[in-house]
């Protein structure tokens, strides 16, 4: 590693603003309680070593429940808020090109091949790159609409007469409860494995890149460093 | 017995009492949730109106649905519900045979155009031109095809006419398919179940006869009051789901208190039955009550949801995997990947990195010295 006195950090950008920062951490939080407690309601393996009592004394699965659906709630609604944001938000609060433009490929590959380490990029994009963008695009706009809809309709299954039983349509397309809730697990999944190469990758740029990326989800700033 | 004869002079002329008639209607009022005033809306329809012509056909099935209707225990016996209707062809209840029976169903279909009602056990196999169910020489297409266009709507009873259930199972050699596959253009009701439960068929029937239209339908042509909820939401044991307290074998401590049987393989989250609320031979248990896991036997694709696999897991495997692999096995796999990928990834970001900086060394290097 060089020695980072010789660092001159031209300038500083405000990339990320305070909402976009605050639903940021809510979102992640949400997404490890929702994780945690799906991973239980699937799947529960505390064996009844850790789950002691009796029926009328423990609620280990009810409790579970309660928190996933709370997050899920939460997740939903500060969603809704980021959408609204990439309208009012600063340039960096929203996509520029989108998968179904020609921009966006031509951006995508670019920034493909100098992580395949085909080709050296001297400038760092400041908001999400067009790889970063796909993979949100996919697990995060895309994957929260599925896992909210597919989650509220198996919801709804609790309450046939009650407000999300209008979410039933779900299972006329995705098929049966049994696989709407493996669907829901897989997306699940899907989202954690995002959730790793997301943190290896800003890890990765804050380290190469030197621009404050994994600061900057705290204070909002990047910054644009020369020797 | 002439078929224009009201279901109570049938009744009556069989040494029925009047206080067990009322009784049947009372049950199924509050079976079909229709609160007590609807009981003396039954019990009028069934003085008052004429027999339903009803033709009963038997396709691709084992007649788990006829036995069931038969073994209904409600307060009359099970051959009075079976004469609620008139009940014209039935190859399992009729005495006539042969040419008689294939005859008594042309003549109900003739007298009763737009009168009477289909009721289909079995589902249709269409492969090889439907080759695999012929009946006195005719295809179950053919047969299925010829009844409908007359009739005035048509109930598929059991999983099999529903949603094709066994037969239609991976790799469905038979090319079975449910009768709602086929007929596009007239009312069915969907009674789906492994069988039905008798209540649940006769409920149907009465609710036909009584209000001349189909009972209230779900977005899958099956009636709301016996498939509305999940057999998970009325379990008996489902304090212990609440709980966190599950089976985890059928030999252990808790199979023997009667905890959840969700961990080996309970389907009761995923199925909609009255099993339940309405129980079994005549109320006195189903399945998890008895401490076996619900299979899902009326959910569409049963056989298939957890990939062919045992139907004592409930994690379901990845559809299209050809080797047999659960969802979190496959998604903790996906997570591993993600993680030996970043790994590799930063390992080989490491040496180009040093190797960039390197030959940024060299050049500024030999600029310096040119300098």
């Amino acid at each position: 590693m060089k020695d980072m006195n010789n660092l001159t950090c031209m300038k500083t950008v405000y990339v990320w603003e305070l909402p976009v920062r605050i639903y940021h951490w809510i979102n992640a939080l949400c997404i490890v309680l929702l994780m945690a407690t799906g991973l239980y309601i699937g799947s529960p393996v505390l064996r009844p070593t850790v789950v002691t009592g009796d029926a009328a004394t423990v609620f280990w699965m009810g409790r579970a429940f309660m928190w996933h659906m709370a997050a899920g709630y939460i997740f939903v609604a500060v969603y809704l808020f980021r959408l609204y944001w990439a309208f009012v938000g600063n340039e960096y609060a929203r996509s520029h090109h989108w998968p179904w433009q020609k921009e966006f490929w031509l951006e995508f590959f670019d920034v493909l091949l100098s992580y395949l380490f085909l080709k050296h990029h001297k400038e760092e994009h400041l908001g999400h790159n067009p790889v970063a963008n796909l993979a949100y695009f996919g697990f995060i706009m895309v994957g929260s609409v599925f896992m909210a809809i597919s989650g509220f309709a198996m919801y709804g299954e609790l309450h046939p007469n009650g407000f999300f039983s209008s979410f039933s349509w779900v299972f006329n397309i995705f098929g049966p409860s049994f696989t709407v809730h493996m669907l829901h697990r897989m997306m699940a999944w899907g989202i954690v494995a995002f959730v790793v190469v997301h943190l290896y990758l800003s890890l990765r740029h804050d380290m190469f890149a030197r621009n404050g990326t994994l600061s900057s989800m705290v204070s909002g700033y990047k910054f644009h460093c020369e020797e | 017995m002439p078929t224009e004869d009201t279901f109570y002079g049938h009744l009556q002329r069989r040494g029925v009492n009047r206080r067990d008639f009322l009784k049947f209607c009372t049950v199924m009022a509050a079976s079909l949730g229709l609160g007590s005033g609807a009981t003396n809306q039954i019990a009028e329809a069934l003085e008052t109106k004429k027999r339903l012509p009803v033709i009963w056909r038997h396709l691709q099935e084992c007649t788990c649905c006829t036995e069931s209707f038969i073994r209904t225990q409600h307060p009359i016996a099970a051959d009075i519900i079976l004469n609620m209707i008139s009940l014209d062809y039935d190859e399992t209840l009729m005495a006539a045979a042969g040419h008689h029976a294939e005859a008594a169903a042309q003549k109900v279909m003739e007298e009763n155009k737009g009168n009477y009602i289909l009721a289909i056990e079995g589902s249709i196999p269409t492969k090889d031109d439907g080759i695999y169910c012929v009946l006195a020489g005719r295809t179950a297409v053919d047969i299925l095809k010829e009844e409908a266009k007359n009739a005035k709507a048509i109930i598929a009873w059991g999983s099999c006419a529903t949603v094709g259930c066994v037969q239609s199972a991976n790799p469905n050699p038979t090319g079975a398919v449910a009768v709602q596959d086929i007929i596009k253009d007239k009312p069915i009701i969907n009674v789906p179940g492994c069988p039905p439960i008798a209540e649940v068929m006769a409920g149907v029937i009465t609710h036909l006869l009584t209000f001349e239209r189909l009972p209230e339908l779900d977005s899958q042509g099956r009636p709301k009051a016996f498939y509305g909820h999940r057999i998970h939401d009325k379990c008996n044991r489902r304090a212990y789901f609440d709980a966190g307290l599950f089976v985890e074998s059928f030999d252990d401590q808790g199979a023997k208190e009667g905890w959840c049987l969700y961990k080996v393989g309970c389907k009761g989250p995923n199925t909609y039955n009255s099993c339940s609320n309405l129980e079994w031979n005549g109320g006195l248990s189903y399945p998890i009550k008895s401490g076996h896991p619900c299979i899902g036997c009326s959910e569409k694709g049963f056989w298939d949801n957890t990939g062919g696999q045992s139907l004592y897991t409930h994690l379901s495997d990845v559809p299209g995997l050809k080797i047999g692999m659960n969802v979190d096995t496959f998604g903790a796999a996906a997570v591993g990947a993600a993680v030996a990928g970043a790994a590799v990834h930063a390992g080989l970001s490491a040496v180009t990195k040093k190797a960039h900086d390197k030959a940024e060394a060299g050049k500024s290097n030999k600029n310096s010295m040119g300098g």
